[in-house]
């Protein structure tokens, strides 16, 4: 038995036990919670570094890089088809983020050493500068259709071959040649099928051997506002306005992000279009090819049908040309 | 009287208090350090950020004075930004400008007075607001005459 002094003193040890054991846990989970969060605003810091690449790219039309991003090593960029930035690493989310105006067409990136290139959509007037974004293992093949509809072979390749020509990934886009499988079906390379068409633009679907097929109207095979669909495998068609539209379906792998880039670019354009006709209330000729334009792009993106396609086309031609005079005779630039 | 015993744990107990204590101011300055890196980090982003929105800004077709459908460098078209507050669209562009407040003014020649708020959609409760002066050059296509502004652009987060 202990002495009457005694006998507290292990009880004394015992309570400097629980509350140091207590001080110790309570310091562990707050270095813990410190560093998740540490780890999360670092996330954030890295998704907000990449939107601040792509909305600074999208600032700068004519422009090509390779970029290396040493902060997205090991990690996945994915657009999203509500237009949002997504990271993951593994199967986890990092961060996402609204990328708001800013047009990227891209595949899911998996690699740090990206290529970047950038070119404007001119509808006539400057809309939108669409960022492309791919990394350099990527590899697409552009092909004509086998029916090559309503134009020769040769024709429909060299429309191929020019398209070609402008895309500064010289690497990783290829014309022509079967040796390729499609992405789909687990092959090696995205296969864009290219069909034109003189009149009654529709997708070939499920016979083809592609994974997305682009259908235009012939007769603006030659001109800047060439339009047609985009179809990609099993999915509605998408509209397309202007050859920058076309290069953003051969680098977005997603359906639902290429079908919200283009509604926001649609989208644009029409506000622009508002725009112009109040800017240009002194001049009833040029005020007037606005508006037309404006009557032509009245419809909800997703219901835009051949003969839309064509009236604002022809709207869009109609407006170049009446401002090419203007400049001509007064020698003032509106757009 | 205290006996010797328990003299020596009181002392054990006040040593053991004092290293807490120090422990505990440490530890406070390590968060503190963390935390203003961290602060820091956020800061440089957001300016980063702010500089990001001046340029698409001078670059948009909005606003922007083109020629030929290049947009020319540091030039608002007054024209544009006029058509643009009248048609008052803010919906759609809060996805390019967010909460920020967007002005523009005249600074020279002082006989030219213009001075335009061209978006409005700022945050009430803001933790973070960064103000930033830009000189332009304003465009007027009626005179076909420019002069000199001043964009201005706060951010708030």
């Amino acid at each position: 038995m202990f002495k009457k002094g005694v006998s507290g003193m292990p009880f004394v040890w015992i309570f400097i036990g629980i509350v140091g054991a207590m001080f110790l846990l309570f310091f562990i989970k707050l270095a813990f919670d410190l560093k998740n969060t540490s780890q999360d605003l670092n996330d954030r810091i890295m998704v907000l570094k990449v939107k601040d690449i792509l909305v600074g790219a999208s600032g700068s039309p004519g422009y090509f890089t390779k970029l290396n991003l040493p902060f997205v090593d090991g990690k996945i960029l994915k657009f999203s088809g509500d237009n949002y930035l997504q990271i993951y690493k593994e199967d986890e989310l990092l961060g996402r983020v609204d990328m708001g105006n800013s047009v990227i067409f891209s595949p899911v990136i998996e690699n740090s050493d990206v290529l970047l290139w950038t070119d404007r959509w001119n509808v006539p007037f400057y809309v939108s500068n669409f960022v492309f974004l791919i990394t350099e293992d990527k590899k697409y093949n552009l092909r004509s259709s086998t029916i090559t509809g309503d134009l020769g072979f040769r024709e429909l390749s060299g429309f191929i071959e020019k398209l070609k020509d402008k895309i500064p990934f010289e690497e990783n886009v290829e014309v022509g040649g079967r040796t390729y499988i499609p992405l789909r079906s687990g092959g090696d390379a995205k296969i864009i099928m290219f069909r034109a068409s003189n009149g009654n633009l529709n997708c070939r679907g499920s016979s083809s051997n592609s994974d997305v097929e682009i259908v235009f109207e012939k007769e603006t095979m030659d001109s800047d506002y060439i339009y047609g669909y985009v179809c990609y495998w099993d999915k509605e068609k998408v509209p397309f306005i202007g050859k920058q539209m076309i290069y953003g379906a051969i680098f977005t792998d997603e359906y639902d992000t290429f079908k919200t880039l283009s509604e926001l670019s649609f989208e644009r354009l029409k506000n622009l279009v508002d725009l112009y006709i109040e800017r240009t209330g002194d001049n009833e000729v040029l005020q007037k090819s606005f508006e037309d334009l404006k009557i032509a792009l009245d419809k909800d993106f997703e219901d835009l049908d051949d003969s839309d396609l064509r009236k604002i086309y022809d709207a869009i031609e109609q407006l170049n040309h009446i401002h090419y005079l203007l400049v001509n005779e007064r020698g003032k630039y509106v757009y | 009287m205290f006996t010797k015993g328990q003299l020596r744990i009181s002392e054990s107990m006040v040593v053991l208090f004092v290293v807490f204590i120090l422990f505990l101011f440490a530890f406070g300055f390590y968060i503190k350090e963390l935390k203003s890196g961290i602060n820091d980090k956020l800061m440089e982003e957001r300016d980063f950020s702010n500089l990001l929105l001046i340029n698409s800004l001078l670059n948009s077709p909005e606003f922007g004075c083109s020629k030929d459908t290049v947009i020319e460098s540091g030039c608002l078209d007054i024209k544009k930004i006029d058509s643009y507050i009248k048609l008052n669209n803010k919906e759609f562009y809060k996805m390019i400008f967010g909460e920020s407040v967007i002005s523009v003014s005249g600074i020279y020649p002082d006989s030219y007075s213009y001075n335009k708020k061209i978006y409005d959609n700022a945050k009430e409760n803001y933790d973070l607001k960064i103000v930033r002066d830009i000189p332009v050059s304003l465009y007027n296509p009626d005179t076909n005459g420019y002069f000199i502004g001043l964009l201005r652009v706060e951010v708030y987060d």
